[in-house]
């Protein structure tokens, strides 16, 4: 199993994998706040943050993790016993603003075999590079995942 | 979203801590909300059956709630003041529903440059034993 999901990820190694894009909304970002503030924001509390003197209404960076995550039960059965997330990093270049357009593009960096206390596993990590309308970068994000075979 | 209070020059000397940020009993719910706010259903974090079958004791706490929660923890630090660059986070253990952990950071170093200060920050979030459960660093830029 290991060879098989080795050659499977060789493939793909520094090799683009299917680029998206999605509009920076409101809700969602209301959501991803509301969520980590335990708080319910509506949508006309922005017009109160712009009365107190804020230029804009602020998308936190890390609110492009929601971008291009369509993770199931089901995938991460597909090579090994399952799948755990290890590792997040983010290098931000550019604010994101409500209404912009990013469009994302990932691509496999690396991957290695281990050994760990629960039999041998592969971690990989998907490099991703998110570009605004203005195709300025904004950020590059990594995400890093063990797999248990 | 972030504190009205404005960081001054005496919290930003290496080794000055950031507040710290205590999430208390996160709950289920928290963690399927979490799930809709990122579009990441893996089952794992809200069933626990599901978690169980994959031999864990319940379900899990998602790493990225917790990256971000540092995430926060930095901007309410920060205020108007400055803005994130950077953050990289390893999560080297697991939270869980009911349990409390804390969101902490400190400042590592500072780099003062052209009217800004350029800080690396150390941040983890510890379980309520005081294990670490996600480690990382992150830099950000102030402008007082």
């Amino acid at each position: 199993m290991a060879k098989r999901l080795a050659d499977s990820l060789k493939k793909y190694l520094e090799k683009n994998l299917a680029p998206g894009s999605a509009k920076v909304e409101k809700g969602a970002v209301l959501r991803f706040i509301n969520s980590l503030y335990d708080i319910n924001l509506t949508s006309s509390d922005d017009i109160t943050s712009v009365k107190s003197g804020r230029r804009n209404f602020t998308v936190p960076p890390l609110f492009l993790i929601t971008f291009d995550r369509e993770r199931r039960p089901s995938l991460d059965a597909k090579y090994g016993k399952g799948a755990i997330n290890v590792g997040n990093e983010f290098e931000f270049y550019k604010h994101i603003s409500i209404g912009d357009y990013i469009k994302y593009e990932k691509r496999l960096s690396e991957f290695k075999k281990t050994s760990t206390s629960l039999g041998e596993a592969i971690i990989y990590t998907i490099e991703t590079t998110f570009t605004n309308q203005r195709k300025q970068m904004v950020a590059i994000g990594r995400w890093t995942t063990m797999v248990f075979l | 979203m972030t504190s009205d209070k404005k960081l001054k020059a005496k919290d930003i000397t290496i080794g000055c801590e950031l507040p710290a940020l205590v999430k208390v009993g996160v709950s289920l719910q928290d963690l399927v909300e979490w799930c809709g706010v990122e579009g990441d259903y893996l089952n794992i974090h809200y069933d626990k059956s599901a978690a169980e079958k994959a031999g864990l004791p319940d379900c899990v706490v998602q790493g990225t709630y917790k990256l971000c929660l540092l995430g926060r923890m930095i901007m309410d630090w920060l205020g108007e003041c400055g803005s994130l660059n950077s953050i990289a986070v390893k999560y080297i253990g697991m939270d869980f529903p009911n349990s409390t952990f804390t969101c902490k950071g400190m400042v590592s170093s500072e780099v003062k440059c052209k009217g800004s200060y350029q800080l690396g920050l150390d941040i983890w979030v510890e379980n309520e034993k005081g294990d670490k459960t996600a480690i990382g660093t992150a830099a950000v830029s102030v402008k007082l």
